[in-house]
């Protein structure tokens, strides 16, 4: 008696502000998502603000995100430093960031060159913006993978298998980040020239190129646990 | 823990999971319910799977399994708010948190539901082996009642798959390196002492590896023999592992 009573309340009398909205096939309204286009409903959140385009340019709100992407790095490198330990966090801490600020250092303002000598619709605020997008993505990637990864290190027995799990996370975090930027700086050649807009093209699949065995070198030659040293 | 929100997590994933998603009022009671339901489901099964060899197996079980899926749940969930953001979900922590509870809350109630057939083929006097296989494929239809809720979650939009994808193999690698340094849950009736941790022996994927590496060798005997069959008493004798899952 009791339990079919119970099912009873179970099936039929869900009180009304939780009664469930059955499946049905009308599929439901598309909703395009994008950092610049928040869901419907939706909190405004920490990461859409983090990875959102601006409304106005602003250099301060560009070095902030960018400054923000550095130091969710860093969680990274202290989680990847807690399998020895010591100064190991620290290393590490300083070792990560290190990429993508060589690769937004170096590497773009390079760009920003070989893009301005064939005339394509970019300026330096643009391209900081999209580096800054890109290093916040890498960033918050990173620190989104930090306690996954403290994990990973400090409960695998052989180094070697530590520096595999540090070794993909980076990976992913750097075609992810990559992947922003590039698409940050891509959406300003759409209304370019056939020509031009070819030259891009090929100029940021260079730059990726560029990016990737900067950041491999980098990371490969100062973080402690592929056998590096600052 | 709402006998509604349970009934709901159960019958209607994609509410459930939109509701996660919008950071809906009920947020609060999906959450609470989930987890209710993981401490519930997750130990009656682990219990369960305790009970092959049976006494203070049976409470380790209870405790070990409802720890894994937290654990695993409380390192997974800020890569996938990071993930989610970075495919262009950029969602509150707090959604992304309710979207995980809900998936494990409405895993753990399916873990729930197999705890007592798996019991009974236990009791029956299944063998080591396919007591294995039987439990990982009751985890694995666990998992799949979870996906859905997740994969409802993500909503529609660009970059759907990639982000589920991406959810998929955190959750695996993150979930099989904390049930690995969790381990035994099933242990050989015949075991004297049954340690609450096993010494830490590799990691999931060494574990993997060398699974892999273990069934290619299988693979190469039978070869072997199918070609030669006086020449069966040839290398690569299988090692018997006591207490491996």
């Amino acid at each position: 008696m009791q339990a079919q009573a119970s099912f009873d309340a179970l099936a039929c009398a869900p009180p009304p502000d939780l009664a469930p909205a059955r499946e049905t096939p009308v599929a439901p309204p598309p909703q395009t998502i994008t950092p610049a286009a928040p869901a419907q409903g939706a909190q405004a959140s920490w990461t859409r603000a983090l990875l959102g385009e601006n409304d106005a340019p602003a250099l301060g709100a560009d070095l902030r995100r960018m400054g923000t992407g550095l130091s969710l790095s860093a969680l990274y490198g202290i989680a990847v430093g807690a399998r020895a330990g010591g100064l190991d966090l620290l290393e590490h801490a300083v070792a990560v960031p290190l990429a993508p600020l060589a690769v937004a250092g170096l590497g773009v303002p390079a760009l920003f060159i070989v893009l301005t000598l064939f005339d394509a619709p970019i300026d330096p605020h643009a391209t900081l913006a999209a580096a800054a997008r890109g290093t916040a993505t890498t960033g918050l990637v990173l620190g989104g993978l930090a306690p996954a990864m403290a994990l990973f290190v400090t409960t695998s027995t052989s180094t070697f298998g530590a520096a595999v799990c540090a070794g993909l996370g980076l990976i992913a975090a750097g075609i992810l980040g990559l992947r922003a930027f590039l698409r940050a700086l891509g959406a300003r050649f759409q209304d370019a020239p056939d020509g031009v807009r070819a030259f891009c093209g090929f100029a940021l699949a260079g730059f990726a190129v560029f990016a990737t065995a900067l950041a491999a070198r980098m990371w490969w030659s100062v973080m402690p646990i592929f056998g590096g040293a600052l | 823990m709402s006998a509604a929100v349970l009934a709901r997590l159960l019958r209607s994933p994609g509410s459930i999971a939109a509701a996660c998603r919008d950071d809906h009022p009920d947020v609060r009671a999906i959450a609470s319910a989930s987890i209710g339901a993981i401490a519930l489901g997750a130990a009656a099964f682990g219990g369960v799977v305790g009970s092959f060899r049976g006494g203070i197996q049976i409470f380790y079980g209870a405790v070990k399994v409802p720890l894994a899926v937290l654990a695993t749940l409380s390192l997974c969930a800020p890569a996938f708010h990071a993930i989610a953001a970075a495919f262009g979900r950029p969602w509150t922590m707090r959604s992304i948190i309710a979207l995980t509870l809900a998936a494990a809350g409405r895993s753990s109630l399916v873990l729930l539901a197999f705890a007592p057939a798996l019991w009974l083929v236990f009791d029956c006097g299944l063998g080591y082996h396919k007591a294995a296989v039987i439990s990982s494929m009751a985890y694995g239809a666990a998992g799949l009642a979870a996906l859905s809720v997740l994969v409802r979650g993500l909503g529609e939009g660009t970059g759907r798959v990639r982000t589920a994808l991406a959810f998929l193999g955190i959750f695996f690698a993150v979930g099989g390196q904390t049930a690995w340094i969790l381990r035994p849950y099933l242990v050989r009736p015949r075991t004297p002492d049954v340690p609450f941790l096993r010494a830490r022996e590799g990691s999931f994927s060494d574990a993997v590896f060398d699974s892999a590496n273990s069934a290619g060798r299988y693979r190469d005997v039978n070869r072997a023999e199918s070609f030669e069959p006086q020449s069966r008493a040839i290398e690569a004798e299988p090692v018997e592992n006591e207490e491996t899952w």
